[in-house]
């Protein structure tokens, strides 16, 4: 009987060395142990299975093991085995199928801890503030947020998505706050995924956005402080099994240009360098585009002493201006994504080259001008002050865009693609909320708290958009 | 569909581009332009910047003159372009300079050139030399290369309005619109090359001069040119320098607040000029205590009278040349439109009865009390 199931799970595994299949006999029992090497953990075999199984007295183990053992081990640790589906599953997950002989067979956990520890968060780093981050642990990812938030009204619902990786997808909200229409639409797009395997939360990400907007709809955060702040407003927080970034939605575009660190500063200088964030984004991707249009159509808008000082330096420059421009800009980017690619120790040979080359002999040499080198690191320092690289990548998009249509038309071309950037932006939504609220919408008290912080006394109340129960913050 | 309409879009705004493409390498960015007029031909005198990049990576500035000729302005300016390789740019021209003689003679077709060219800034000042040529207030040793400093003229152009009120800086565009109104004579800032005893050559501003009739008048003196700026409120603070007790004083005049009315009685003009002046003693030079209400009563009365003075000056001035600086004539042409064809030809300096009521008061009187010398 038991070599029949063995001979049987072993073809349908097609014989993977990894699948242990172990006889023992205790009491005149035979005893089949199925596990994978790879998932468990062998201390937790010996100390679950081997060590209950070897004490068992005589009289137990005539009658029914299964009954006995859940009594002593943890409910969640000891399982029964519903059809040949739940098996499989539960070898591949990290448990121990134990069949005995004329008994119920039922599976143990013995799962190995296979994630690396909490660390601090890589891209999302600041001065202040807490400094664990999510990792690839599932459990430990909820855990991090049920410890900052202790209440009951925490809810999660977990949802099992991809045919081949069957990844554990758990979506955390503020029972309390939150708005039922947003958490049903989440939910129900999440039902209807239909895809082989869901390998990371950009996966999910991917398939919520739906839409072809450089600019990032949904953000994804490391830390889970800045997830507990998002539920707390009323948002909707998505963490993956194996990511270590949990998704938040909705995402507004002023979100993007605040970081971590602006909830735990003061609040005087947080509201200067939000400023300073939304003056970068401007430069960022208007800069090099004002400057075409004014060194080609425009010369009228800069006074004359900086026009000949333009003047003098593109003396020589055998290319036209754009064409100098828009080279820069694939220079810069070839430069950027090099140095992200390439290991640490090699990063610095990237930086050499890249000051030395394209700083110095370039100007030198008389390919480029030197003020078109200040124009475009300029903007190109004030787009990577954004820590989310999704935005980064939809700043340099733009630029481009904008590049071209000053070489168009000048200003009027700059003006033009301001209006296509700012209906793009318009009519963007992230988890069917308007963008850009507060601006649109307008909200005028939101709109002064998305750049002005106040005191965290002051900041009592929840966007309307968010929530329609629980508006002020302290009454819950 | 949607691509298509955001191609139409694109489409759209290429005709829409009000400037043609240049690369700036390629302009010559004229920073100064002087007009002149001789024997049937406008001669045209532009001062080219030109910054060269040395091989180390300095920059040497330089500024090219570049001549030409030609039967209208615009040709002229087109004719330049057949000795020189650069596309003549007027976008930022800071000063225009007309020679002697478009100012006898051809100033409004030279104003009709700068008006209707689109190229032309409308920012720019502009001067007249009354007494030589604007090639030679350029270029007075008639080199290639040469270093017409325009951005000090312009700058002692404006201290000069603002601390000695003898001049008055003017843009091209207000210039223009006191020009097309009815009833005034606009007034232009004169320059003119000085010889020194050395025999270099020295660009000075000297004071302001009517225009009328196609022709640019007399050049005012001094005192008609501070009485022209006090009645307009166009400077900061003077200087002026009464007589007192036998001894030359100095006071500061600042803050004026002037107003000219006119009324019609009787079919008799009447005129006020009112001006608010504050005072502040500058050097006195005698032992006298300016905070001493007696000293203070006399040295008020000596200002008005000084100003007066000035005033009855370029009222004087009007009177002998016909020329409507105050605008007396704009003034009756906004208030009595009617009457406005009556008047139109008279000179309204003698026929008007012109009163000036100065108020003045001394605030400060220096960092001392009594004088001590």
């Amino acid at each position: 009987m038991i070599e029949k199931i063995e001979q049987k799970i072993k073809k349908d595994f097609k014989n993977s060395p990894d699948i242990v299949f172990r006889k023992i006999k205790i009491r005149n029992k035979k005893i089949l142990l199925i596990y994978n090497i790879t998932l468990t953990n062998s201390n937790n075999i010996n100390e679950f299975i081997l060590e209950k199984l070897t004490t068992l007295k005589k009289r137990i183990t005539n009658k029914n093991i299964y009954n006995h053992l859940s009594n002593i081990i943890p409910e969640n640790v000891i399982q029964d085995i519903k059809d040949k589906n739940d098996l499989y599953t539960k070898i591949e997950s990290g448990f121990t199928i134990v069949i005995i002989e004329k008994q119920k067979p039922f599976a143990i956990e013995t799962k190995e801890n296979l994630s690396r520890g909490i660390t601090e968060p890589l891209t999302e780093q600041s001065i202040s503030g807490p400094k664990d981050a999510f990792t690839e642990n599932y459990q430990t990812n909820i855990g991090l947020i049920r410890k900052r938030i202790k209440t009951n009204k925490l809810g999660i619902k977990e949802k099992t998505i991809g045919k081949q990786s069957k990844t554990k997808v758990a979506i955390l909200y503020m029972n309390n706050i939150i708005e039922p229409n947003l958490l049903k639409t989440i939910e129900e797009k999440l039902n209807h995924i239909d895809i082989d395997a869901i390998l990371d939360s950009t996966y999910i990400k991917e398939i919520l956005e739906n839409n072809q907007s450089p600019f990032p709809t949904i953000i994804t955060t490391e830390r889970p402080d800045t997830a507990s702040i998002s539920l707390l407003e009323g948002k909707i927080c998505i963490l993956t099994e194996n990511s270590p970034y949990g998704l938040i939605i909705p995402t507004f575009f002023s979100d993007l240009f605040h970081a971590v660190e602006d909830n735990y500063q003061n609040s005087i200088n947080v509201t200067f360098t939000r400023i300073i964030r939304y003056t970068a984004f401007l430069i960022a991707i208007i800069l090099p585009a004002l400057h075409v249009a004014i060194t080609t159509y425009d010369h009228e808008a800069i006074p004359v002493t900086l026009l000949v000082n333009f003047a003098a330096q593109r003396e020589g420059v055998p290319f036209p201006l754009i064409a100098e421009a828009l080279g820069l800009t694939l220079v810069f980017e070839l430069l950027r994504e090099s140095d992200i690619r390439m290991p640490h120790l090699s990063g610095t040979a990237i930086s050499i080259l890249g000051a030395i080359v394209l700083g110095d002999a370039a100007v030198a040499a008389g390919i480029v001008s030197p003020i078109m080198v200040i124009v475009i690191a300029l903007s190109a320092i004030s787009s990577l002050m954004f820590s989310n690289v999704g935005m980064v990548n939809a700043i340099r998009f733009w630029r481009i865009f904008f590049i071209i249509f000053a070489g168009i038309a000048g200003i009027i071309g700059i003006f033009f693609a301001s209006f296509l950037l700012i209906g793009h932006l318009s009519s963007l939504k992230s988890g069917e909320k308007p963008y850009l609220y507060p601006l649109a919408p307008f909200n005028k008290r939101f709109l002064k708290e998305v750049i002005i912080k106040k005191n965290i006394k002051k900041e009592n109340k929840r966007m309307p958009v968010l929530t329609d129960k629980n508006y002020t913050r302290s009454n819950l | 569909m949607k691509k298509i309409k955001i191609l139409l879009l694109i489409l759209i705004i290429i005709p829409l581009t009000g400037c043609n493409y240049m690369e700036l390498n390629k302009l010559a960015i004229v920073s100064a332009l002087g007009i002149d007029y001789k024997d049937n031909k406008y001669e045209i005198t532009a001062q080219v910047m030109d910054i060269q990049k040395t091989t180390n990576g300095d920059m040497s500035q330089k500024s090219i003159i570049y001549e030409a000729e030609g039967k209208t302005i615009g040709k002229a300016i087109r004719n330049l372009s057949e000795k020189y390789p650069k596309t003549i740019y007027l976008g930022h021209l800071e000063i225009i300079i007309l020679g002697k003689e478009i100012a006898e003679e051809k100033t409004n077709d030279t104003f009709d050139f700068l008006i209707r060219s689109p190229e032309v800034r409308s920012t720019g000042n502009i001067l007249v030399n009354k007494y030589q040529s604007a090639k030679e207030t350029l270029n007075p040793k008639n080199e290639k290369e040469n270093s017409f400093a325009t951005e000090q003229i312009k700058s002692s152009l404006e201290n000069a309005t603002k601390r000695t009120g003898t001049v008055k800086m003017i843009t091209f565009e207000e210039f223009i619109q006191e020009y097309l109104q009815k009833g005034i004579d606009p007034v232009i800032p004169i320059i003119r090359i000085g010889k020194n005893k050395d025999e270099t050559s020295n660009t000075i501003i000297t004071h302001l001069a009517p225009l009328k009739n196609n022709k640019i008048e007399k050049e005012l003196d001094e005192k008609q040119s501070i009485a022209y700026n006090t009645i307009n409120n166009n400077y900061d603070d003077i200087v002026i320098t009464p007589e007192y007790k036998n001894n030359t004083i100095g006071i500061i005049l600042y803050n004026p607040k002037s107003k000219i009315k006119t009324k019609i009685k009787n079919n008799k003009i009447i005129t006020n000029i009112n001006i608010t002046i504050e005072a502040k003693a500058n050097e006195l030079n005698q032992k006298i205590n300016p905070n001493n209400k007696r000293t203070q009563k006399e040295l008020e009365q000596i200002i008005k009278k000084e100003l007066e003075d000035y005033i009855q000056s370029l009222i004087n001035y009007c009177k002998e040349t016909d020329s409507d600086i105050l605008g007396l004539k704009n003034i009756i042409y906004k208030n009595y439109y009617k009457e406005y064809k009556n008047y139109k030809n008279l000179n309204l300096y003698t026929e008007s009865n012109i009163k000036i009521n100065i108020k003045t008061k001394i605030y400060r009187s220096g960092s001392i009390n009594k004088g001590e010398f």
